[in-house]
């Protein structure tokens, strides 16, 4: 069997070296269009700002490629996919073919601003190349425009800060980190951006990026001298338009990551999941580890050992300045039958923790300051454990493993 | 291969598995020393309460492990020649996506370094520092025959 992979990236190179465990022999070829071997795409906001070098964004060793017997196409994009003959075709005119194929392409960054054009101060930061440019331009400007207030934004921004940049995020919602924190989250993050000297304007929308600055609807005008656009992520699927694969908002594929069509499997952030904790909500969840997770399914079910994915959830880790943060599953639940408590809240210290319920399970939960043993949460939200019995427990703030531990776990580390 | 079990119900809560895992982990390796060192070294073990038992917890080094998985910089890694999951401060960025995501929390904060910790089984050692610090033998340094024997052994003592 051949395997083909576009993408070399979290669940490109994941689906590779799985495949290759199981698969001695089989060619593999990934195909990129970008020329860096495996880096890092979460860490351009610490190479931004200078924590991570370029060489520590590489996840693999120069010999890597070498030494699993993978083929590599780096500096070529695919332009089409032609299922019928179980072909691809790259942009250099080259057409390869595949026996197995695995769309793990990403998702590029969405800009649905107006740009006037030709300015050569505005910048998204999807890639090593474009966090290059980033951090190019921040040398030469003093105040910095971020548009958009999530994950990747509030990132960026404070990267740009570290700097010395004087920076300003615009948040389209009234709260910071709309989609994974509430209200009182967010207010405590905006004291923590607002404390380092960034500039937070929300509940604005952007209506035109020009060399100088950004234009706001509302007639403001944010004085800049450079622009990164980070608002919202949309995947990569313009090689698979035409062709049968089923597409709703990201590649749509089944428990074993394969499409519609029998040879051609999609896995990380270009395929659209359903939000494992109910509702049905079909989603994309663009994280690092869910894209490892669904590459080595992919991966394993290419080469014929079948594995199935587990369940798609939000989730997502940072530090702010000195302030940590963790965001698991569903934390906003207008609408439905959820109730949630409050463990902990100290606006001055900055700590608040909360867990949301549907009846006697868990279903997400934010911590803000303190986030120690946030995992043992995690695995609870998972599990979807009748967490009845321990309700008490869990709100308690020692609450550890220790607390749930009924029956041997793991069954290669406990006696009883 | 062999692997830290954990004897749940022999735990008195005596900790002397975290002092050991302190000292381990100090620079003079001497427990007079490594108190007045500073920072304040630190465990890896935690002797937890719960329901009325006692277990001293420390990392379980998953195959598949959530947190090498979750780790955005690489710092997490399976180590195919030990069977460890070994974590190098010099790379992690403390993101904290292991601490989000170990289902036994396990991985501590260096917060003034912004690094994560983590037990690293004493590799250097015959036997971790936890287990030969344990009074009780709720700590047990061996494979998982051995462990099986003398569980089922007691089973059928218990009949
Ligand atoms: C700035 C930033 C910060 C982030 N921080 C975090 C974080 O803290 N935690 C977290 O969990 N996640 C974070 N993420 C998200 C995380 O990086 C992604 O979820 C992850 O990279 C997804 O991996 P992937 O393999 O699905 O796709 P990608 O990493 O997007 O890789 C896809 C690759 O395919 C290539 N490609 C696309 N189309 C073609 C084509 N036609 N031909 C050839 N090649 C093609 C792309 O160039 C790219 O190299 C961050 C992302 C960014 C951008
Ligand atoms: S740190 Fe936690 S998730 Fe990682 S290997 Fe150890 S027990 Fe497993």
């Amino acid at each position: 069997m051949n395997h083909v992979i576009i993408g070399n990236s979290a669940a490109g190179v994941s689906a590779a070296e799985t495949i290759r465990v199981i698969d001695r022999s089989s060619p593999i070829t990934i195909i990129s269009d970008e020329l860096h071997t495996f880096y890092s795409k979460s860490l351009i906001p610490d190479f931004i700002s200078g924590k991570a070098s370029l060489e520590k964004t590489y996840l693999r060793t120069d010999t890597f490629y070498k030494e699993m017997d993978i083929n590599t196409l780096f500096g070529e994009k695919v332009d089409k996919v032609y299922p019928g003959k179980n072909t691809l075709a790259l942009s250099s005119g080259q057409e390869i073919e595949y026996g197995k194929l695995l769309v793990a392409t990403g998702a590029g960054p969405r800009v649905s601003v107006d740009i006037d054009t030709g300015i050569e101060n505005f910048f998204t930061a999807r890639t090593i190349e474009d966090a290059q440019a980033v951090k190019e331009a921040a040398l030469q400007a003093r105040r910095a425009t971020v548009i958009g207030a999530g994950l990747i934004g509030l990132k960026l921004a404070a990267a740009l800060n570290s700097l010395g940049l004087e920076v300003t995020v615009l948040g389209k919602y009234e709260i910071l980190l709309p989609r994974v924190m509430d209200s009182t989250a967010g207010e405590i993050l905006r004291e923590v951006f607002e404390g380092n000297g960034v500039n937070v304007l929300t509940g604005v929308k952007v209506s035109r990026v020009s060399s100088d600055g950004v234009r706001l609807s509302d007639g403001q005008y944010v004085a800049s001298d450079m622009v990164v656009m980070a608002a919202g992520v949309k995947p990569n699927i313009d090689m698979l338009e035409g062709t049968e694969v089923e597409i709703g908002g990201g590649i749509v594929a089944d428990s074993q990551m394969r499409t519609n069509l029998e040879d051609i499997y999609a896995a990380g952030d270009v395929v659209e999941d359903i939000d494992f904790l109910g509702g049905g909500r079909r989603f994309i969840n663009p994280i690092w580890p869910k894209a490892v997770l669904q590459g080595r399914i992919a991966g394993s079910n290419m080469a014929g050992i079948k594995r199935n994915f587990p369940g798609s959830m939000m989730m997502n880790s940072v530090q702010f300045f000195d302030t940590p943060l963790i965001s698991v599953g569903i934390v906003l639940h207008e609408g439905c039958d959820y109730h949630e408590e409050v463990i902990r809240y100290n606006k001055k210290e900055k700590v608040y923790k909360k867990l949301i319920f549907e009846k006697d399970r868990l279903k997400g939960a934010i911590f803000l300051g303190e986030i120690d043993k946030a995992g043992v949460i995690t695995n609870l939200i998972r599990e979807q454990r009748d967490i009845a019995p321990i309700k008490e427990r869990l709100l308690s703030k020692s609450f550890g493993y220790g607390n749930i531990l009924k029956v041997p776990v793991a069954d290669r580390a406990w006696i009883v | 291969m062999k692997e830290i079990f954990i004897d749940i119900g022999r735990c008195v809560g005596c900790k002397s598995c975290e002092l050991a895992c302190r000292v381990e982990h100090s620079r003079s390796k001497n427990l007079f020393a490594a108190l007045s060192e500073s920072p304040l070294p630190r465990r890896r073990v935690f002797v937890e309460y719960g329901d009325g038992k006692k277990v001293p917890l420390q990392c379980r080094h998953c195959c598949e492990a959530p947190c090498v998985d979750a780790c955005i910089s690489g710092a997490m890694k399976w180590d195919s020649e030990t069977n460890l999951v070994v974590h190098d401060r010099e790379i992690c960025v403390g993101c904290w996506m292991c601490v989000m995501v170990c289902p036994f929390g396990v991985i501590g904060r260096e917060k003034d370094s912004r690094v994560a910790i983590k037990c690293d089984r004493c590799y250097e050692r015959d036997e971790p520092a936890c287990v030969e610090a344990c009074p009780t033998g709720a700590l047990l340094f061996t494979t998982l025959e051995e462990t099986e024997k003398l569980r089922r052994g007691r089973l059928v003592k218990a009949l």
